[in-house]
């Protein structure tokens, strides 16, 4: 018991060990060799509206297929992979193709679905089709795997793909078990899960399946740039061994002081691996664990634990992992708390004691330890039912309708809550979300609008959340009068000096209407190019003050001509009025991409599109 | 008008005469119908406003940030309503009115005006009329707007719920927990603050405001009050503003410390009941300052309703309740109930009665409007804060049978008691002194939430005089006290046709004692039970001025055990914990086993921002002890809703919001389910759990 005090006072804070290892991409030494279409770069770029457009500049990082005259073969690396989870970053020019054949036969597609609304497997992240020429035409393509979603970004923005995979299983030279793609993850958003490939896709180095072969990336069917490639080879059969799992079961609640040694275990007892079987309530109660884990390697592993309410995790006596999930909130949605610590040790039989209290009756019981590291993919040592259940589905959605919808609500941005929000959804499923009291356009997004759940569900009232993923603009006011090019940005806006009118929805347009020091602003919002963006006027009654239009503030926004600026951060195209000027400029905050007003008349007035 | 009553009564008494014989005793429902308007399933009509709208149409806003408008609600010719959906998206409103042909609602954090400018039955403008700020809380709700007699819309601002501490309530920006005014140009002026959950506003004739209020922290009970500029209504969160300039309230935090005697960093230890403080009340507070105004009719909480809502003034145009005058009924969220408010003014105070109406609604009641065709809609919702109906939402409508319900129609304050005056004329045994039992008592002023009954006193009714009318008697209470609220309940009177009250109860808050003339008593009056032929219970003997047992001071009852039995030598056989699910009517946990004999060391832990109780009884008794409960009127916060009943076997006291109680017991010898239940008022039909004795 002395033994649990001594982890009362200890703090632990670590970072898991990485197991993946990089292939370089300084030169073409991790590929065997190749055609003359592959090529490492300095830096890519790619016109979203020139089809398999990309441009190069001279350097290393960056693996190219530019295309040539004659032969653009695939590429093959020098490893040989199995089991193996596979994650990079990839650009994909206009109507560009290619793909990720793992062991040289299963194809995950990359190819440019920018915008599309609907999927097939030829779409990125699909799974390619089996293909069998003795089928009469029209089914000789078979098993392929359209994506969940798409979430891809504009040609000439860097994409991220992550794969996990696990290699096919023989006995005695026969196939005993097909591989699997556990799962493919493109931009954060998961977009396959646990599919089982029967055998290879089309195009496939080989009919034959193996225990090992090189990755292959496709380069035959247009340009593709990749980067930042890394992959950790596990092997599938190796396993942590636990044993000798017991536990002690209090009903207790534990906050600020954790003092289990000065309770009696209600129960105790003994089961296979780590569970929570035996609880006789949902909340109020503590668990101790002891148990041995026998590693296979030596060397330091990354431990986890995951679970509802606070724990704390030691192996060998030493304490890993001090956790609890802090925040007390009321939401519908169960959270999960994973933390991570690490330790070196040897291969062989360890301890582990872990401790496990809840208090918070709206969470779900859940708790699992996860061990990885030393060839082992991230594995639990408890019973799979133990673990806390998945977040429940969120099911107020506002999806994409032949109406303008405008919602206000309550919106998080980059931590802070706005409170007066206009989120507004086009029927050409672009979507943005206005800040009116400061003008400011705070995000846009693509696909279905809102989920509503966390305002809606239960009491309510809370932030709600984008149904695509949001490119986040800075919350500055949009629009202010400069005296000179230098003067910097405001970052607030005098309320008594604004006042947000209100909003006018039309058939393809919404108008924000303000006051601004008596002078009427409207700034209004419409689709641009059928759907690839939103356009933005805005205009203010003259008083002949030098107004400009702050279009954003973001790490790196790149002149590509007078009327076209990349912001390379969010990934998005900002498109000016022919014959416009725009001020590209630095301050604290990073670039500033800043656009005059034009005096017309009795007006001034700005307008630009945001493609993404 | 006064035909058409004449008339109804006529009749009413004629039928009451031939079938009083037989007739079953008459309920509201004889009196009053609900009628629950059909729907479209796929619509979720969480009403947070309701206006009728001059072309008969009914326009509902919804928390969801619709607004619907449903024609023909009145299900002329048995049509059903037709639902049109007139705008979505807007900010959880709570509050709709009609005005110079437009419809207005209150967002969270602004007033907006909608505009349908291309005629197609859907808004396209949605006009800003005046914005105010918000931190972002959930619980930062804004309600309204009514409109007063000059054409200013006014609002009424909640404060912020702690996270960590969800029963402690916040001032997190400027004007939560403020009255506002906003004028037609959209400038907004603070008229009042201390508000906590503002739920109802309504404009009263000359144009006076009054809001009603929720329990809760520095809120013994609900009720309503008259606000008038620069008042502070009780709760402190919103004096954290006292130095803006604009704002009319000037007291501050530090104020109300010096006046409680504590420290003025309550905020932080609000949660300590223990804390030491001057026990106080705010009428006694208001004496102290002027801008301080209690309520001008306190709703004793969980007796008459749990969370005040709408207000609604009767509507003399149309046949609904002409019989009740001007009189204003008020809605009741979580009992799905709608009340009666006689209003009086005694030198220059307002004050009055509350009664009973109208139970039964399919959820909570939040919003009551008047239709074109003699008739009331109701609009519920019982989302995150469950009701008595039990529904999630509901849109009714009210309708008079025609039958004259025989009912108390006002009490008056009197120098020297009350006057009550009934709708039909009454039978001699209202001379009856012993007809009438009259409590006084209040509420603390304190940071805890809610408050227990406190200083109950019986006083003792020294003459009832009937008038020549028949149908008013002067009560004559031996001692009237000023800032009390007088439980006035009647029984064994019966009108001239021997029907009885539909409902016995009256509660008037007694704020200024009238000037006037006293009613001379005399000894034969005093006696006046030695002169009444038709009483049926002997005079009981007069109580001494009551000191009810109180379990609450008592540490330790047999059912109620919350120290360990020295017996246990220190040692519970099994201990079990037990929570709730917040805003759910639920406990954290439906089935605990424990086994018959053990010793039981039980700890429930109240998580949620309510009251809850923990009551163990018999076998499949929890549905009939849950009834009884609701049922115990003002001796239910007393006893802590637990009924005397052989079939309660362990019970804790009410636990607040935050706190705890442990009891301890010995699990029944005899193996079974038995049930635990919450008898709080309107808790137990799903706050259940099963004790397992095996």
């Amino acid at each position: 018991m002395k033994y649990s005090i001594a982890i009362f006072f200890t703090l632990t804070c670590t970072i898991a060990v990485s197991q993946f290892v990089p292939v370089s991409m300084n030169d073409l030494s991790a590929f065997s060799q190749s055609t003359a279409n592959w090529t490492v770069a300095g830096s890519v770029s790619s016109d979203y509206t020139k089809s398999q457009d990309i441009s190069i500049t001279n350097g290393t990082g960056i693996l190219v297929n530019k295309p040539i005259q004659g032969k653009n073969d695939d590429i093959f690396t020098k490893f040989e992979h199995g089991d193996m989870e596979l994650e990079f970053e990839f650009m994909m020019p206009k109507n560009s193709n290619s793909g990720i054949y793992l062991m040289g036969r299963y194809e995950v597609q990359l190819y440019d679905s920018w915008a599309k609304s609907t999927f097939t497997h030829s779409d990125c992240g699909g799974i390619y089709e089996q293909w069998n020429e003795a089928l009469p035409d029209g089914q000789k393509g078979y098993n392929g795997v359209a994506p969940l979603s798409c979430p891809m970004k504009i040609p000439g923005t860097w994409n991220k793909m992550k794969i996990v995979f696990e290699a096919p299983i023989f006995k005695n030279g026969k196939k005993i078990k097909d591989a699997v793609i556990i799962s493919v993850t493109l931009n954060d958003k998961i977009v396959q899960q646990n599919i089982n490939l029967p055998g290879p896709t089309r195009g496939a180095i080989s009919d034959n399946e193996v225990e090992r072969a090189p990755l292959r990336i496709q380069g035959d069917h247009g340009p593709i740039a990749i980067k930042n490639m890394n992959y950790f080879l596990f092997d599938k059969s190796v396993k942590i061994e636990v044993s000798n799992v017991k536990y002690k079961y209090y009903e207790q609640k534990f906050d600020q002081k954790f003092n289990i040694w000065d309770f009696k275990p209600l129960k105790t007892g003994e089961t296979p691996k780590i569970d929570i079987g035996f609880l006789e309530k949902t909340d109020g109660y503590a668990i101790e664990y002891f148990a041995n884990i026998t590693l296979p390697n030596s060397g330091i592993y990354n431990f986890e634990l995951e679970m509802n309410g606070r724990g704390i995790l030691a192996v060998d006596g030493d304490t890993l992992v001090k956790a609890n999930n802090g925040y007390v909130t009321r939401t519908f949605v169960d959270k999960h708390v994973k933390v991570i610590g690490t330790k070196n040790l040897n291969k062989g039989t360890h301890t582990v004691y872990a401790a496990h209290w809840k208090n918070w009756s709206w969470l779900n019981p859940g708790f699992g330890i996860l061990i990885s590291g030393q060839g082992l993919k991230k594995q639990g040592i408890n019973s799979a039912s133990a673990l806390p259940p998945a977040s429940k589905p969120l099911q107020l959605e506002i999806l994409t309708s032949p109406d303008i919808k405008v919602y206000r609500t309550f919106v998080k941005h980059r931590g802070k809550i706005l409170t007066h929000a206009a989120s507004v959804g086009m029927p050409t499923s672009v979507n943005f979300t206005v800040n009116p009291l400061n003008f400011s356009l705070i995000q846009c997004w693509r696909g279905h609008f809102l989920n509503m759940s966390e305002a809606w569900i239960d009491r309510g009232g809370r932030e709600v959340q984008t149904l695509g993923t949001p490119m986040i603009f800075a919350n500055k006011p949009s629009l202010a009068v400069l005296e000179t090019e230098a003067q910097s940005w405001p970052d607030t806006i005098n309320p008594k000096n604004v006042t947000f009118k209100g909003y006018y929805t039309e058939s393809s347009n919404v108008r924000f209407s303000y006051n601004m020091e008596a002078k009427s602003v409207n700034d209004v919002y419409t689709t641009a190019d059928n759907g690839l963006g939103i356009k933005r006027e805005i205009t203010v009654g003259n008083d002949k003050s030098k107004y400009y239009c702050l279009i954003n503030e973001s790490d790196n926004i790149i002149k590509i001509n007078d009327i076209k600026y990349y912001d390379e951060t969010l990934g998005c195209y900002i498109i000016l009025e022919a014959g416009a000027k725009a001020l590209l400029r630095n301050s604290p905050g990073g670039k500033q991409l800043i656009l005059p007003l034009a005096v017309s008349g009795n007006q001034s007035k700005a307008s630009y599109s945001i493609i993404w | 008008m006064n035909n058409i009553c004449k008339s109804f009564s006529t009749i009413c008494i004629i039928l009451t005469i031939v079938f009083a014989s037989f007739a079953q005793t008459k309920t509201e429902d004889d009196y009053y119908k609900i009628v629950t308007l059909p729907m479209p399933p796929e619509i979720i009509m969480e009403v947070g406003g309701l206006v009728s709208m001059p072309d008969g149409k009914l326009a509902v806003s919804t928390r969801r940030g619709e607004v619907w408008l449903v024609e023909n609600p009145s299900l002329i010719n048995n049509n059903p309503p037709r639902y049109t959906k007139y705008a979505e998206g807007l900010h959880e409103i709570l509050g709709l009115a009609y005005k110079d042909g437009l419809l207005y609602c209150a967002q969270r954090g602004e007033l907006t005006r909608l505009i349908d400018y291309d005629h197609n039955g859907k808004a396209d403008a949605f006009e800003v009329v005046a914005s105010w700020p918000l931190s972002g809380n959930y619980h930062e709700f804004s309600f309204g707007p009514k409109i007063d007699k000059d054409g200013n819309f006014i609002i009424t601002t909640n404060i912020g719920f702690d996270p960590s501490k969800w029963w402690l309530a916040r001032s997190y920006v400027p004007y939560r927990g403020f009255m506002l005014k906003i004028s037609p140009d959209g400038k907004i002026t603070p008229v009042a603050s201390g508000l906590r959950s503002p739920c109802g506003i309504y404009v009263h004739e000359n144009n006076d405001y009054f809001y009603s209020e929720n329990q809760g922290d520095w809120v013994g009970s609900g009720g309503i009050t008259h606000i008038e500029r620069g008042n502070f209504v009780g709760n402190p969160a919103s004096l954290v503003w006292a130095s803006l300039p604009d704002n009319p309230v000037k007291l501050t935090i530090n104020d109300i410390a010096t006046m409680l005697e504590f420290d003025k960093n309550y905020m932080e230890v609000a949660e300590l009941s223990e804390l030491k403080r001057k026990k106080a009340t705010l009428y006694e507070l208001s004496k102290k300052n002027k801008a301080i105004k209690p309520q001008a009719i306190t709703l004793p909480h969980s007796v008459m309703g749990q969370s005040t809502s709408d207000m609604l003034q009767n509507n003399s145009d149309i046949e609904f309740a002409p019989f009740f005058d001007n009189q204003i009924f008020i809605g009741d969220q979580a009992q799905s109930k709608i009340m009666r408010l006689y209003l009086e003014k005694v030198k220059g105070v307002y004050q009055g009665a509350a009664f009973d109406f109208k139970k039964g609604f399919a959820s909570g009641v939040l919003r009551m409007a008047w239709g074109k065709q003699n008739d009331m809609y109701i609009g519920g919702t019982g989302r995150g804060w469950e009701s008595s109906g039990g529904k999630p939402f509901s849109l009714q409508k009210l309708v008079w049978t025609g039958d004259i319900p025989f009912e108390m129609k006002t009490v008056k304050a009197k120098p020297d008691g009350f006057e009550i005056e009934f709708i039909k004329p009454v039978k001699k045994s209202a001379e009856n002194i012993n007809n009438y039992k009259v409590t006084s008592f209040t509420y603390l002023y304190h940071p805890n939430y809610g408050s227990p009954i406190i200083r109950d006193t019986i006083r003792k009714v020294q003459a009832a005089v009937l008038a020549s009318d028949n149908k008013t008697v002067r009560i004559v209470v031996n001692k009237l006290s000023e800032g009390y609220i007088h439980e006035i309940k009647l029984q064994n009177i019966t009108s001239v046709s021997d029907e009885p009250l539909l409902h016995n109860a009256a509660y008037y808050t007694l704020n200024v004692i009238p000037d006037g003339d006293k009613v001379q008593v005399t000894a034969a009056m005093a006696h006046a039970g030695h002169s009444m032929g038709d009483m049926k219970q002997p005079a009981k003997a007069e109580k001494p001025v009551a000191q009810p047992a109180k379990p609450a001071k008592a540490n330790s009852s047999a059912k109620n055990q919350t120290t360990m039995p020295a017996t246990w030598v220190g040692k519970a056989d099994k201990t079990i914990l037990l929570g709730t699910k917040p805003g759910l009517l639920y406990y954290d946990q439906d089935k605990i086993k424990v086994k018959a004999k053990q010793k039981i060391k039980l700890t429930f832990t109240n998580t949620d921002d309510m009251l809850h109780n923990v009551v163990i009884v018999n076998p499949g008794k929890g549905d009939v002890i849950g009834e009884i409960s609701n049922n115990m009127g003002l001796e239910g916060p007393k006893m802590h809703y637990v009924p005397a009943s052989a079939d309660v076997l362990y019970h804790t006291k009410l636990v607040g919001p935050g706190s705890n109680e442990s009891i301890y017991f010995v699990a029944p010898a005899t193996p079974g389910e038995y049930t635990i239940v919450c008898t709080y008022p309107g808790h137990y039909a799903t706050m259940q759990a099963l004790l397992i004795v095996e």
